[in-house]
């Protein structure tokens, strides 16, 4: 039965890999624009604008309107034709288009029709002579999009707010702001069979490791798929760990966030259609750095940082060291803590792991939930999950209230952690962790930590250490890591990402 | 790498079968026992087992309703059996919840009981892994029993009132695995020694509490309470087991008197081999801090100062002194100086470890030194109405 299944859906597969419209019938036109109206029909905003009928230098405009800039187009292109084309024929009028003594805009000489589809669906304007089969695409793509905006996700108190937006080219705008040196590289590719997104893999020459590169280059070149909707897609292709739960690709939304990221040697992937970018390679350290850490002062950020740190590992270790302690080994808690964590489960229900259980996962609901909520009723939601869940619950004896406190530290040191992957890895890692720790106490936790801490250090993103500069030990680049010095300090780019280029100030004695 | 994997599980499976861990219990179905009384009964061979455990339930209801309830937060346990672990058996059947030793702080033995001789509590405490070692050891002068009956007016229960006793280090702070090292060693120990007095207080609604008070010290030797000591003989005792933490010391002066704090105590022994009998040689050297100067005599002057000095020497001085010659009187090595010779000269040890008692009521000599320093005048120089 396997068998017939798996036919069946070799069939279907198969009839569905060839679009439609390569799958063309062997019909001859009169002309290339009888083939390109015959490929594109059904297709309702596109524009045939014909210029000069009854002349020899009769042409057709072939342009989408919604997606193209009509000033220009009336005022660049159509006007410079209709003057020209009074006195011209057919072949001055496309040799000066196609030579660029026509019109200002830039001009791209194509001669198969897949391609000149293939632009017009692209945001450019085609021009076809009439008897002629050589075409001209003017690039005039001009998409509606959402301005800049601050940045939703990753929120500062101090420093730059601007985000990255949908539109790719207003991206790069963002970067060329900040980034003006020659080594600044772009690479494209146009990935998606149906979208044929942009995309951008950017580097600083000399800075990066060329290996890494090459390897990143080969994964996206190697990319078949329909679409590419978001950065994510591409993010699972090239993602050479998929089975582990750390994030070896950071996303960010913020130009300074990538630029320096690039200074530091790493490679980005910019994608059109999704404003987070991507970021190879990566280590731990810096999933857990912030912007914000550079654009204050030395002392706070060291101090912020440290509370982050310890955080982090409250977020994953506490509830399973509660139920832990107070299952296997209430001898180590003080008496007066025992007895007020007693008194306070005397009439509870269930056993701690399971009181446990039901509030994270609760909580993990309400935290879904709130991403959803409408914003009129976001108030009185929220008022709900804090008196319903948090007070009533207590009070009605279902959950005891050393449970409510344990649930909402690790829910507040969740948030904690800059990079929203990184905090997704440590939220479900809890869970197991919680169930090692309720069924073997803390022997089971820490049988836990060290698988984690066995695949943590053995992990590697592109090339890089996971744990580094920790593991292995590099103490000229713990500059950055648990504290930040300040910035005449850092003369020295972190040795991991990239390659020959150290010295990342002038000082006196260079 | 698959056969990695497979290997690394497999030995994590079965290293899975000697954690133990797997006797989860709820919290709320054990019961810690805080504190344990023991005595002996009218029977011959019959032993009272007293335990305290404080009951969760009854803090939960006086958390919400914040009075002074009349019950009790503590439930107090007694049964009466042939031995300890007999007891123990008996209390556990009749209760709901699982006896758990993890929290134990204070064991406290009837005066009966500790000089019929402690061995089966030290042979049972010993055996069971989760048995608290670190537990303060009292000793009661009637029976430890009605030590339990003590208003605990600032604590909750009777075995926090015993422990604070214990760490506020007033006295002696001697512990379970203190015995358990002077018997291995053959000597003695001295432990707290607990009288009950009867007290009006005026904040409370009962006619009389009962109030518990460390009354000197008694002294052990291997598993039998031999004797005791007075309470200043117990503080020098006390002093060299560094048990003592800023004791006051009041003393009489040519005219007036003067009572100072002392801290950073030390005491050092060490012994000399001479024929006749061994000599030990006890030095104790302390800093004091005037806390009253109730004298016409200017206490600014050295020579005063030498004075209250000297006087407080000799008090301290004859304190041991009383308390060691108690401890000769009945071959109690209170001060461990068996193990000074031991690590000092191995090969003396050896030859008399067999007769060591005798040979310390007969033939020890000590030499006591107390060197005490005045360092700090606290508020005042001089007494204001001595102001001249």
């Amino acid at each position: 039965m396997f068998k017939w299944m798996h036919r069946q859906h070799q069939h279907v597969t198969a009839q569905r890999q060839q679009p439609a419209s390569s799958q063309t019938n062997e019909q001859s036109y009169d002309n290339v624009l009888e083939e390109i109206q015959a490929q594109l029909r059904h297709i309702a905003d596109i524009s045939y604008q014909q210029l000069h009928p009854g002349k020899d230098s009769a042409c057709t405009l072939i342009y989408i309107e919604s997606i193209i800039d009509k000033s220009i187009l009336y005022d660049q292109i159509i006007k410079p034709l209709q003057a020209a084309g009074q006195a011209a024929t057919g072949e001055e009028l496309m040799s000066a288009a196609l030579g660029g003594s026509l019109t200002s805009v830039q001009s791209v000489s194509v001669t198969d029709v897949k391609h000149a589809i293939a632009g017009i669906l692209d945001g450019s304007a085609a021009l076809i002579v009439d008897n002629l089969t050589a075409m001209c695409l003017f690039p005039l793509s001009k998409y509606s999009q959402r301005s800049i905006s601050e940045a939703q996700n990753e929120v500062l108190i101090t420093g730059p707010q601007e985000a990255f937006v949908e539109s790719i080219n207003a991206n790069v705008s963002l970067i060329r702001h900040k980034l003006k040196h020659p080594d600044f590289k772009m690479i494209k590719y146009s990935l998606g069979e149906y979208t044929q997104t942009t995309t951008y893999l950017m580097y600083i020459e000399g800075l990066c490791d060329p290996d890494t590169l090459q390897q990143v280059g080969t994964k996206l070149s190697e990319i078949q798929i329909d679409s590419i909707l978001g950065s994510n897609y591409v993010a699972e292709f090239i993602d050479h760990e998929p089975l582990s739960p750390f994030p070896i690709i950071q996303f960010t939304e913020r130009p300074d966030t990538l630029v320096a990221s690039l200074l530091e040697g790493r490679i980005g992937i910019m994608v059109d259609g999704a404003p987070q970018t991507l970021i190879v390679p990566v280590t731990f350290f810096s999933l857990m750095q912030s912007p914000e850490d550079y654009f204050q002062q030395y002392v706070a950020s060291t101090w912020i940082r440290w509370i982050r740190f310890f955080f982090v590992i409250a977020s994953f270790l506490v509830p399973s060291i509660y139920i832990a302690i107070t299952t296997f080994h209430p001898e180590m808690i003080p008496s007066d803590l025992l007895t007020t964590i007693a008194a306070a489960r005397e009439k509870i229900p269930f056993p701690a792991l399971a009181e446990v259980l039901i509030m994270e996962l609760t909580f993990e609901g309400l935290r879904e939930a709130g991403i959803r909520i409408p914003r009129p009723l976001g108030q009185t939601v929220s008022i709900i999950g804090a008196i319903v869940i948090g007070q009533a619950a207590v009070q009605a004896g279902v959950v005891s209230a050393p449970t409510v406190i344990v649930v909402s530290i690790t829910g507040i040191a969740s948030f904690i952690i800059p990079h929203f992957e990184l905090g997704l890895a440590f939220r479900l890692l809890r869970f197991p962790l919680l169930i090692m720790g309720g069924a073997l106490g803390l022997y089971g936790i820490i049988i836990g930590m060290f698988i984690m801490y066995w695949h943590l250090v053995t992990l590697r993103s592109f090339g890089v250490p996971y744990l580094y500069p920790l593991a292995p030990l590099v103490l000229q680049d713990w500059k950055d890591v648990f504290w930040r010095v300040r910035w005449p300090k850092m003369n020295k780019r972190p040795y991991s990402f990239g390659s020959n280029h150290e010295q990342r100030q002038q000082t006196e004695d260079e | 790498m698959n056969r990695l994997w497979l290997v690394s599980l497999l030995m994590s499976v079965l290293t899975l079968s000697i954690t133990g861990c797997w006797s989860k219990m709820e919290i709320n179905d054990r019961s810690f026992v805080s504190g344990l009384f023991i005595d002996v009964t009218d029977v011959p061979g019959e032993v009272e087992l007293t335990l305290v455990t404080p009951l969760p339930n009854r803090f939960a209801s006086m958390g919400q309703s914040s009075g002074t309830g009349s019950a009790s937060p503590v439930a107090i346990i007694s049964e009466k059996a042939d031995s300890l672990p007999e007891a123990f058996r008996k209390i556990q059947e009749s209760l709901t919840r699982k006896l758990t030793w993890g929290q134990t702080k204070v064991i406290v033995l009837g005066r009966k009981y500790a000089e019929k001789g402690v061995e089966e509590l030290v042979e049972w405490g010993a055996r069971q892994q989760s048995f608290q070692l670190k537990s303060y050891l009292f000793i009661a002068e009637g029976r430890a029993k009605d030590i339990t009956k003590l208003s605990p007016i600032y604590e909750q229960s009777p075995s926090e009132v015993l422990r604070e006793f214990a760490n506020r280090r007033t006295l002696l702070n001697t512990r379970l695995k203190d015995v358990l090292q002077s018997i291995s060693d053959h000597q003695g120990l001295a432990v707290n020694l607990l009288k009950i007095k009867n007290k009006t207080m005026i904040s409370e609604p009962e006619p009389s509490s009962m109030w518990v008070v460390m009354n000197g010290a008694a002294l052990l030797q291997s598993t039998k309470m031999i004797g005791t000591l007075s309470e200043s003989e117990a503080r020098g005792v006390g002093w060299v087991y560094r048990s003592l933490k800023d004791p006051q010391y009041t003393v009489m002066l040519r005219e007036g008197r003067c009572s100072v704090n002392l801290h950073h105590q030390k005491a050092a022994i060490k012994p000399v081999l001479q024929a006749g009998g061994h000599l030990f040689r006890i030095k104790m050297t302390a800093g004091a801090d005037i806390v009253a100067a109730d004298t016409k005599l200017d206490v600014s002057k050295p020579e005063v100062l030498h004075s209250i000095e000297q006087a407080i020497n000799d008090k301290l001085t004859a304190d041991l002194r009383s308390a060691l010659l108690k401890s000769k009187q009945v071959k109690a090595d209170v001060l461990q100086l068996g193990s000074y010779l031991e690590w000092w000269y191995p090969a003396e040890w050896g030859r008399l470890k067999a007769m060591w008692p005798d040979y310390y009521k007969e033939k020890v000599r000590i030499d006591i030194l107390s060197r005490v320093e005045i360092k700090h005048y606290n508020g005042e120089l001089k007494p204001i109405w001595n102001l001249k």
